[in-house]
């Protein structure tokens, strides 16, 4: 049995325990006080409300997938120590190689600048640099660039970085943090979901996007297809793999842009752990079969 | 401030950042039987292409659209 550690209110989640069908549990972290359980050094069983159970002799493998504690009142003590448990039987499975996707600490781990050094010996990646004091910025000066935030934090008034066109380096307050890139101009983002020894390539136009960041003008009411499939080549599907191979994923999402108008490909950034089923919303290209049946073997 | 000032300020991360786009909320309840959501009449939720957020910066949507910066993390942002 999978055990899926997740939230209630995960949609993907959903997708994936209506398609898997019998065999896979699900436990929501932010409805922990729902459910039974007993973890020893030993043994472990887990009860939901509904009266279905795993327990250590009946998993087979796990998989985190965004166990956020959304709509909880409760102290952040309490959340932590929910969390801890939850982190503690992922490593049950992990030890004993039964874990499926990426760690759940995997970006704490390789970050996102060392990432694109990695990305380099693959692809195309933009100018990159993270400055404390806007320190050693005289090779970006006269270029166009964007800024984006490294963590991907909410900040206290619950607004986000996205990248960002900045007029110049000389406007900049010095006394932040800035991770610079130079701006890509291109007519495609590409975005690369790989699950096992399969990738699945999508291309959205950017023609007609306001700003530089395709998340901030999404359209949640599918009116229209944004993203289409993409003709890997060749030599970059072999890349993909041997990135990912380099980074020690089989899951994940990479993005690109291409440059200009050609097919060429310039990595921005793979995510460990990035959203795949807005791809494929209508099921026309076998993501969720793929993925559930990735979660199977 | 004067407008023509305001070309002199320096800009932080504070000033480029936005509230992320957000889907309308939806009403569901989760099932614990079927492990699933539902909505009032007992559709289950996967199986429309509805949306629905939480909190208004939630970090996906129901049908896993990265809807916020660090929709793709598993940074938990609660």
């Amino acid at each position: 049995m999978l055990l899926l550690i997740t939230g209630s209110a995960d949609g993907t989640a959903d997708r994936i325990v209506s398609r898997y069908g019998d065999g896979i549990f699900r436990f929501n972290y932010n409805l922990w006080k729902e459910y039974k359980v007993s973890y020893t050094p030993t043994s472990w069983s887990i009860e939901n409300p509904a009266g279905l159970k795993i327990t250590s002799e009946t998993a087979t493998n796990v998989f985190w997938w965004k166990a956020f504690a959304y709509m909880t009142q409760d102290d952040r003590m309490i959340k932590e120590e929910v969390k801890y448990f939850l982190r503690d039987i992922y490593g049950w499975f992990q030890v004993r190689g039964l874990s499926k996707g990426n760690s759940i600490n995997y970006h704490n781990t390789y970050g996102k600048i060392n990432i694109l050094g990695i990305a380099n010996k693959y692809f195309k990646i933009p100018s990159s640099l993270f400055s404390i004091g806007l320190e050693d910025t005289s090779h970006l000066n006269k270029k166009r660039l964007i800024t984006k935030s490294l963590s991907s934090e909410i900040s206290s008034d619950n607004k986000v970085l996205m990248a960002t066109k900045i007029p110049s380096i000389e406007r900049l307050d010095k006394n932040f943090p800035w991770f610079l890139q130079t701006e890509v101009i291109s007519d495609w983002d590409i975005t690369i979901f790989i699950c096992g020894k399969k990738n699945f390539a999508f291309k959205r136009s950017r023609n007609d996007l306001k700003g530089i960041d395709w998340r901030a003008e999404q359209d949640f009411e599918y009116t229209k297809q944004e993203w289409f499939p993409f003709d890997l080549s060749s030599d970059d599907e072999v890349n993909i793999f041997s990135l990912a191979a380099d980074l020690d994923i089989e899951f994940g999402r990479f993005d690109f842009m291409t440059e200009g108008s050609s097919n060429e490909l310039v990595f921005l950034e793979m995510n460990a752990t990035g959203q795949w089923v807005f791809l494929d919303i209508k099921e026309k290209y076998g993501i969720l079969d793929h993925v559930v049946n990735w979660l199977k073997n | 401030m004067k407008k023509e000032n305001l070309k002199d300020l320096l800009i932080t991360p504070f000033l480029l950042s936005m509230f992320p786009v957000s889907v309308s909320n939806i009403d569901v309840d989760y099932d614990h039987e079927k492990q699933l959501n539902v909505l009032g009449d007992g559709t289950e939720m996967s199986s429309t292409l509805n949306s629905t957020t939480w909190n208004g910066t939630q970090t996906f949507d129901f049908n896993g659209n990265p809807n916020d910066s660090d929709n793709d993390s598993d940074a938990d942002p609660f």
